[in-house]
């Protein structure tokens, strides 16, 4: 697997064997924490990625401009991607080799890819004005394709651990 | 005597043929599972925005009790389906389960986060036209989002590690450990 | 002005329709991958109770 004729293979092996594979392959209670943190920052994302799309299509907060909640919420989205980001190489490194077979994590990994392209190329800065500005449908389409993303982000993730 | 009564109750449900057949469907225990640990994103997504607003992090030139109020629906809607998805999983696993230390400490965090939520509700609805406007809510509220949001990491990472069998009963555990868990002599 | 403004409305045209467009893609792509993954699952539950 990879893109084209770069096999990832050998990284794959590389992050299994280096130090932080190592801590995340022989301490099971850091590996938890780390799931855990991982879960945590999953549930935060949820909840400014759910806040901002429903409000974007009319369903939450309708009394609150949708300016600001919005902006709010990229904010602690921010901070959650971080950690989940970090949480997720750590956790990937102690099974790397399994993760480097795994269709579901490539899934992932991809829709993933997209998500964070989306989130801070279109998305941002499309919502970064005033919103009146912007045709009702437009917002209601990206508010739908990001609720489609950032629930497949999540639901291949934790269709790793079944596979 | 507790341990007792509680293992009996999970042992006629593991006789049980449902029991038995959600355990051992593939598809429909992960189906199940997947749905509860999905589902934090919007029970605990809504829960984190709730807190963060009394806290003062989020959203703080917007009413405190609008943000509140009107999450509180998909919070709660997100809550029943954890709980549902949640018995069933218990349902699909009752001896293993009523035997584990993570389980046990995650029901007492469970009815800690219940009360405090439930004495928050309290006291916000009791005085809230006075500081509904300001950016973070009275000392009191505050400390109840943050015991909330520090009780649902416990709850989360104690859920977690139910997977684990560290502690399970058939290993050698300390008596603290084996005591806590409820495992029986055979 | 009247052009600061017409540019400003024509990076914000350029921006919906990027945006629009990209999120279309997603949602059928999305759509079409869980129709994939969901046919997967029943096949496999026919093979398996018939």
């Amino acid at each position: 697997m990879g893109w084209g004729a770069v096999d990832l293979l050998p990284f794959f092996e590389w992050m299994e064997t280096n130090l932080l594979g190592q801590i995340g392959k022989s301490y099971g209670g850091v590996y938890a924490v780390g799931q855990s943190l991982h879960l945590m920052s999953l549930a935060m994302i949820g909840g400014t990625v759910l806040v901002t799309d429903l409000r974007l299509l009319n369903v939450v907060l309708r009394d609150v401009p949708s300016e600001v909640v919005v902006d709010n919420a990229h904010k602690w989205f921010k901070l959650a991607l971080t950690i989940i980001l970090a949480t997720g190489i750590f956790m990937a490194s102690a099974v790397a080799i399994r993760m480097y077979h795994n269709p579901f994590f490539w899934a992932k990994m991809f829709s993933l890819f997209v998500g964070i392209v989306f989130v801070f190329a279109i998305k941002r800065p499309l919502l970064r004005g005033k919103h009146s500005d912007i045709s009702p449908l437009v917002l209601r389409t990206v508010a739908v394709a990001s609720l489609m993303l950032w629930f497949t982000v999540a639901a291949t993730g934790r269709w790793i651990g079944f596979s | 005597m507790l341990n007792q009564v509680l293992l009996d109750f999970a042992e006629w449900l593991d006789s049980q043929s449902w029991s038995s057949a959600l355990h051992e469907s593939y598809y429909m225990y992960n189906w199940v599972e997947s749905t509860h640990v999905l589902t934090l994103m919007i029970f605990l997504g809504m829960l984190f925005v709730i807190d963060l607003r009394m806290l003062g992090l989020t959203m703080t030139n917007i009413p405190a009790s609008i943000v509140a109020r009107r999450l509180n629906r998909p919070m709660v809607l997100g809550f029943s389906v954890m709980f549902i998805t949640g018995l069933l999983l218990y349902y699909a696993v009752p001896v293993r389960t009523t035997q584990s230390i993570w389980f046990r400490i995650k029901f007492v965090l469970l009815i800690a986060a219940g009360l405090n939520a439930w004495l928050f509700h309290r006291r916000m609805n009791q005085a809230v036209a006075s500081w509904d406007n300001d950016p973070v809510a009275p000392k009191p509220l505050r400390y109840g989002a943050a015991l909330s949001l520090t009780l649902w990491a416990g709850v989360v990472t104690t859920g977690r590690l139910i997977a684990y069998d560290w502690y399970d009963c058939y290993r050698d555990n300390s008596e603290l450990i084996a005591w806590a868990a409820g495992c029986m002599s055979e | 002005m009247q052009n600061q403004i017409k540019f400003r409305k024509a990076k914000l045209g350029k921006l919906e329709f990027t945006a629009f467009y990209s999120s279309i893609i997603i949602i059928v792509v999305g759509a079409i991958y869980w129709i994939i993954q969901i046919n997967g699952v029943l096949e496999m539950l026919e093979m398996a109770y018939g």
